[in-house]
């Protein structure tokens, strides 16, 4: 076990990095955002932000831990400095919160799948469905509980015996369920108007700069660019991996799933929704309480109504299910492998984590009000942590980390000075416009008369006390983390 | 479905899974044995030196 664990090849590595970045966001994030911002016009930011925030970002993860061979605290020590643990410990701190309330989601996908496959969902009001499972204390903590069990089940089976083996199943397997969804989709009467809408571009929308945020905050969230998971990963890489390929890979295939989601999405909903008396723009524009909408409102409700249905909701729900379960292992095993460096032995590790985040997540699974607070303030401050990997490569020196650990041995791809300036810049630029954006929203558009106030849901204020706590224990826990994790960790 | 909607839908689609399918052939090429192929490898290495 340990460090001396590695994929057993590279389709290991890929297929589990791929299972990291395709997760629910693919699905019912990336619909709704299209939607909002003007159809085919967003794919060109959203494509954009690709290329310029995500694969740069993947590519300094995937090299970092792919030299230090530690999680994350351990790796920014290794790389920055050891007065700079703590960043790493922020790194794990959002990536970890994010894994307790992402539990959660997970636990609803999975309860949605067995009542599609029982055939729950049809001829019931979806929303009182969805009102009655939220209002149910006992079954969202159970099914939290399953889904936490599941991922860390897997982890606990080791990196290539357990989190390989699984994503080389899970992955091939969502991206052929996402198809046969989409096949039956476009054969829906109607189904070409929910085409056009997802790809004929509105020019006029690129002019508005918020789409181009948008674009730049669904690459974020959805590739998991940033969240030191690709880091996890690379930890347990052969040594002649390639850097580059592997974080185009990863970055091109999420944005295929979130297509193919929209292939088969779009044309369902324009197909489905007039029969019931609904605008379809409206049907994918709603966000309902934890964005839950379009999944857990609308899909149960217009499959219903389809030919062949239930069996579209049980492909629907799989694949969903499949999708978080396969990201909510790679968090589980983030917070494995800082444990291990920190001295723990990894089943020790694995059920300490399982045991956190059940419980950390409880909130989150009886309060929806909290789960979205909690999506808020870490979902921001991953973008934190994105800058805090461009810093690190900045103070390594960025033509060193070019040259050393991206265009190192094994990369048959090469990258060039435009990936310094991306890095040096353009990163930090993006971060900035990214963070005073969504604070201005905060304060004009969320929270306009509390944006202060901690105890409000989508304020400013909760952001900066949440990082400001978390900053601030790390920070003076510094010495301890630099002494556990560089020092202690039984695996050397 | 409208010209510029097959058109967008053919450049993307084209783009980024055609991207997607060439990078994973790339993969195949060298997901075997521990150095993998070397044909890219070789090229850099010509490169390098």
């Amino acid at each position: 076990m340990g460090r001396q664990e590695r994929f057993s090849s590279r389709w290991g590595l890929v297929a589990a990095a791929l299972g990291m970045a395709i997760g629910t966001g693919n699905i019912w994030r990336f619909p709704r955002i299209v939607a909002r911002n003007g159809g085919g016009a967003f794919l060109i930011p959203w494509i954009s932000a690709l290329l310029l925030w995500s694969i740069p970002l993947l590519m300094v993860e995937s090299a970092i831990g792919k030299a230090t061979r530690r999680g994350t605290v351990g790796s920014f020590a290794t790389i920055l400095g050891r007065r700079f643990a703590w960043m790493g410990g922020f790194v794990a701190l959002c990536t970890v919160a994010i894994m307790c309330y992402y539990s959660v989601v997970t636990g609803w996908c999975l309860r949605y799948l067995a009542a599609a496959f029982a055939n729950r969902l049809v001829g019931v009001d979806s929303r009182l469905f969805w009102e009655t499972f939220v209002a149910n204390p006992l079954q969202q903590s159970l099914f939290h509980l399953a889904a936490i069990v599941i991922a860390a089940g897997i982890v606990h089976g080791g990196v290539a015996k357990g989190i390989e083996r699984v994503n080389k199943v899970l992955i091939p397997g969502l991206f052929v369920l996402l198809a046969i969804a989409a096949v039956r989709a476009l054969t829906l009467p109607g189904a070409a108007a929910g085409l056009e809408f997802f790809f004929r571009p509105n020019w006029s929308t690129l002019a508005d700069y918020r789409v181009w945020l948008e674009g730049l905050t669904q690459s974020a969230w959805s590739t998991g660019a940033g969240w030191g998971l690709f880091l996890t990963y690379a930890v347990y890489s052969r040594t002649r991996e390639d850097v580059p390929l592997n974080s185009l890979v990863v970055g091109f295939g999420n944005n295929s799933a979130s297509l193919l989601v929209g292939v088969g999405l779009f044309p369902a909903v324009f197909a489905l929704a007039p029969g019931l008396g609904l605008e379809p723009i409206q049907v994918l524009r709603e966000s309902g309480p934890a964005s839950t909408g379009l999944a857990f409102l609308w899909v149960p409700r217009l499959f219903a109504v389809c030919p062949g249905g239930r069996f579209l909701m049980v492909v629907f729900f799989l694949a969903l299910s499949m999708a978080a379960i396969t990201s909510l292992i790679s968090m589980v095993e983030l917070a494995t492998c800082n444990l291990v460096d920190a001295g723990i032995g990894r089943p020790r590790a694995v059920t300490l984590t399982a045991a956190l985040g059940f419980l950390a997540g409880l909130p989150s699974a009886l309060h929806l009000s909290f789960l979205e607070n909690q999506d808020w303030v870490w979902g921001l401050g991953l973008l934190v942590c994105g800058l805090f990997f461009a810093v690190a490569v900045r103070r390594f020196g960025v033509r060193n980390f070019r040259e050393q650990l991206i265009n190192a041995s094994g990369s048959g791809i090469r990258v060039g000075r435009w990936w310094d300036f991306l890095v040096l810049f353009l990163i930090p630029a993006e971060f900035l416009l990214l963070i005073g954006w969504w604070f201005f929203q905060s304060i004009v558009v969320f929270e306009p008369h509390s944006w202060w106030n901690p105890f409000r849901a989508f304020s400013l204020g909760t952001c900066v006390a949440q990082w400001g706590l978390g900053m601030g224990v790390l920070i003076l826990l510094n010495g301890m983390l630099v002494r556990r994790f560089l020092g202690g960790g039984k695996a050397k | 479905m409208s010209a510029l909607g097959i058109a967008m839908m053919v450049v993307v689609l084209g783009g980024v899974w055609g991207a997607f399918v060439w990078l994973l052939v790339l993969v195949a090429r060298h997901a075997g044995g521990s150095a993998g192929d070397d044909s890219l490898l070789r090229r850099n290495a010509k490169k390098a030196s």
